[in-house]
């Protein structure tokens, strides 16, 4: 059965394409915009389906249609919960979810190594990965203030959209405490352009942006891919790698409905996130001669800390977490390597009922009264660096997955340094919770994103990449996405992601051409 | 009182949902699709379903312990949503992306737990689970998070995580329901509607739109 069976597809299975890109997330999505408009044959293989944005739903239980489903076991001292916001699927990948939170990487944060002594340092530096960032953001639409305190040169396309409770908390209790606060850098439109619509403060950017206001890769990179050729092609599990005489890929294997097909190829560009690129890579045994893939998995340290203000604050509504501090990237009292960001949380009734049922541990008639607080909760969470170690990994577990790869086994546990560093955000955060006037504070050590992996250096006997994405192993064999950050860093991962997407594929095309 | 007084071979009647929020629920600021989610959500588990996930001893047994993990009398009076058959409907749907990897598979992990617990019961009480006083219910689960003595097929540690499972799976259904969002004046659902998306003008603390419900 050719390809062509395969909805979407304009390449039969025989032709050579230039690229195949696995996953349509941060990572596969710019550089499958830029390949295809040099005009490059292009196909992007996405396991999950392709999604209808208006009819996107809030319904929590229901929007878990673009999480991972098939099971990942979580183990480690800290073990992470995935299915929901640490994981994705569909044409457009975690995207579709994400919180569309924008903060650029902190330069420190790139050389965490030289300045500690700890961790390690990125192969790049802000200023190279800085031109792609601001291409980034020019393309999908930014919001934000005037003049941003941590970087007042950085330029939005739009205000910041409408402050809701949480917003107005933290901005209070920042005040209070003389930590500086403000709007936040958000992938958002809050004007209406000629392609889309503004933001209306509906508050469900987890469960899906149903108006295109919010800055996916669905409603950007991918869009103009497709305009330029490009040959998407949803619901389509890569789980082989096939490689000629020289060790070089010539094509895949995917599964789709049930049917495997094998596309040739010149190139591969694996897009999948930290979990699924390593687990195909460990299943096909191939880029690893460094024995680093699936090494050095790291999570950002995401503790949160929730109270209850006497005013009603529904935290459905609003963007989610638009108040932001970058105070706390190396606070002056730290007993840790590197910082980490705090941010307002607006948050859905169901996701933050599975917070206060696992991390306030409540039961009986306290759980059922507290989650009658909602309407008048607001919380603050932070995104903290996150050492890489060796022993926290994805490995295959024993147990069959899709299409005979196995399930990946993901083993993460918090060091010292997190443990530090959770600790000095905690007491930051409720301390800006109780200036603001909040009562009935708790809070709760969370894990969130995944990252490393593939880490990307210079070094191939401790690298998987190079400094531009490419196997030290497999020379047409590429990665882009969260796998290969060498660190966590304390920002959120999407930027970065897109941005390296960019400076990979300008790589690609030059050594094309040279 | 024991859990068995509520007869639970037939559960108590679930909860209405208000007339405002039904109104809210049928209005311009809800999607067709989200209507459609969730007035299915209001429909009463199909028994067979759940009686090929869970056996009547299990089932029964976790209605019992549901009942004190997360206790509806509150909220919905002599009503309550039936969170233990919806848990059973959902482990006999393949899972939810993921689980802890010292636990078995969702669904066995609680056939043992309740074992676990039955067992503990037993010892600890002379008496099955289903048939314990609330109070020596609650006094049997609030040994779970310091480490439940065991010498059934879950250790501590185990029961430990399947406790967070269990009591995750259990918000989630109950904050998900229709009548519950009604009780608690949430407007989450409210987004727009299919032709507007109108999303929420009135932002901010103590801010409300005129036609979000109240509690």
């Amino acid at each position: 059965m050719g390809a062509a069976s395969v909805k979407g597809a304009r390449y039969e299975d025989d032709d050579i394409v230039d690229a195949v890109v696995v996953g349509t997330g941060a990572g596969g999505a710019p550089v499958l915009a830029q390949l295809a408009r040099a005009g490059l044959k292009v196909v992007a293989l996405e396991a999950g389906p392709r999604f209808d944005s208006r009819q996107f739903t809030p319904d929590e239980i229901i929007a878990s249609e673009f999480y991972w489903q098939e099971e990942r076991l979580s183990g480690g001292h800290t073990p992470q919960a995935f299915g929901g916001n640490n994981s994705g699927t569909g044409v457009g990948g975690s995207m579709l979810h994400y919180g569309a939170f924008l903060p650029r990487i902190d330069a420190r944060d790139f050389q965490l190594f030289s300045e500690t002594g700890r961790g390690i340092d990125w192969p790049i530096s802000r200023e190279t990965l800085l031109p792609y960032m601001m291409q980034v953001e020019r393309e999908i639409g930014t919001s934000g203030p005037d003049s941003y305190i941590w970087e007042p040169e950085r330029r939005f396309s739009s205000p910041p959209p409408p402050r809701n409770a949480a917003c107005e908390a933290m901005l209070r209790g920042c005040e209070a405490l003389g930590i500086r606060a403000s709007d936040g850098p958000a992938g958002l439109l809050t004007r209406a352009t000629a392609e889309r619509e503004a933001c209306v403060s509906c508050g469900a950017c987890h469960q899906g942006c149903r108006n295109g206001a919010k800055s996916g890769v669905d409603n950007t990179f991918l869009r103009r891919a497709e305009a330029d050729g490009a040959d998407i092609r949803p619901g389509c599990f890569v789980h082989g790698i096939e490689t000629d005489a020289h060790g070089h890929v010539c094509a895949v294997v995917y599964r789709h409905d049930g049917v495997d097909y094998r596309q040739k190829c010149r190139l591969l560009v694996l897009a999948a996130g930290a979990v699924e690129t390593a687990r195909l890579l460990l299943h096909t045994g191939l880029a690893n001669s460094s024995e680093q893939v699936g090494r050095n998995y790291m999570a950002h340290p995401s503790p949160q800390v929730w109270g209850t203000l006497p005013g009603e604050t529904r935290p459905n509504k609003g963007y989610p977490s638009l108040a932001i501090t970058e105070d706390m990237i190396r606070p002056a009292d730290a007993r840790f390597a590197g910082g980490y960001l705090i941010q307002s949380l607006g948050m859905m009734p169901v996701t933050w009922g599975t917070l206060v049922a696992r991390g306030r541990g409540l039961w009986g008639q306290a759980l059922t009264e507290y989650l009658g607080h909602y309407n008048h909760v607001v919380g603050l969470g932070a995104h903290g660096e996150c050492l890489p170690h060796s022993d926290n990994r994805v490995v295959l577990s024993d147990e069959p997955g899709m299409a005979g790869v196995p399930k990946p086994l993901i083993t993460f546990s918090h060091g010292p340094n997190e443990d530090a560093l959770c600790a000095h955000a905690i007491a930051t955060m409720t301390a800006i919770l109780e200036a603001a006037g909040a009562t009935d504070i708790w809070s709760v050590s969370r894990d969130a994103h995944m990252i490393g992996t593939c880490r990307m250096g210079d070094d191939p006997d401790h690298a998987v990449v190079d400094p531009f994405g490419r196997s030290f192993d497999v020379g047409n064999l590429w990665i882009c996405d969260h796998s290969i950050f060498p660190s966590a860093t304390s920002a959120n991962p999407a930027l970065a992601i897109m941005a390296l997407g960019l400076r990979m594929a300008e790589h690609m095309l030059a050594m094309a051409t040279a | 009182m024991t859990c068995r007084s509520g007869s639970p071979a037939k559960p108590p009647e679930e909860p209405e949902v208000s007339e405002a929020f039904l109104a809210l629920l049928d209005s311009d600021h809800v999607s067709a699709r989200t209507r459609t989610i969730m007035r299915q959500r209001m429909a009463t588990p199909d028994v067979v379903a759940v009686g090929h996930v869970l056996s009547p001893v299990l089932l029964e047994q976790l209605r019992c312990v549901v009942s004190r993990v997360l206790p509806q009398e509150r909220v919905f009076g002599t009503a309550a949503i039936d969170l233990a058959a919806r848990i059973a409907l959902r482990l006999g749907s393949g899972g939810d992306g993921w689980r802890f990897a010292i636990l078995p598979p969702d669904k066995r992990a609680y056939e043992l737990a309740l074992e676990t617990l039955d067992g503990a019961a037993r010892r600890q009480h002379g008496n099955a689970l289903e048939t314990l006083p609330n109070d020596a219910l609650d006094a049997l689960l609030a040994q779970i998070v310091p480490g439940l003595p065991s010498d059934g097929p879950l250790n501590a540690d185990q029961m430990r995580a399947w406790f967070s499972d269990l009591r995750a799976d259990a918000v989630q259904i109950f904050m998900s329901y229709p009548a519950t969002q009604a009780a608690f004046g949430i407007s989450a659902i409210a987004t727009g509607g299919d032709d507007i998306i109108q999303g929420f003008s009135r932002i901010g603390t103590d801010q409300r739109d005129a036609w979000e419900p109240q509690a």
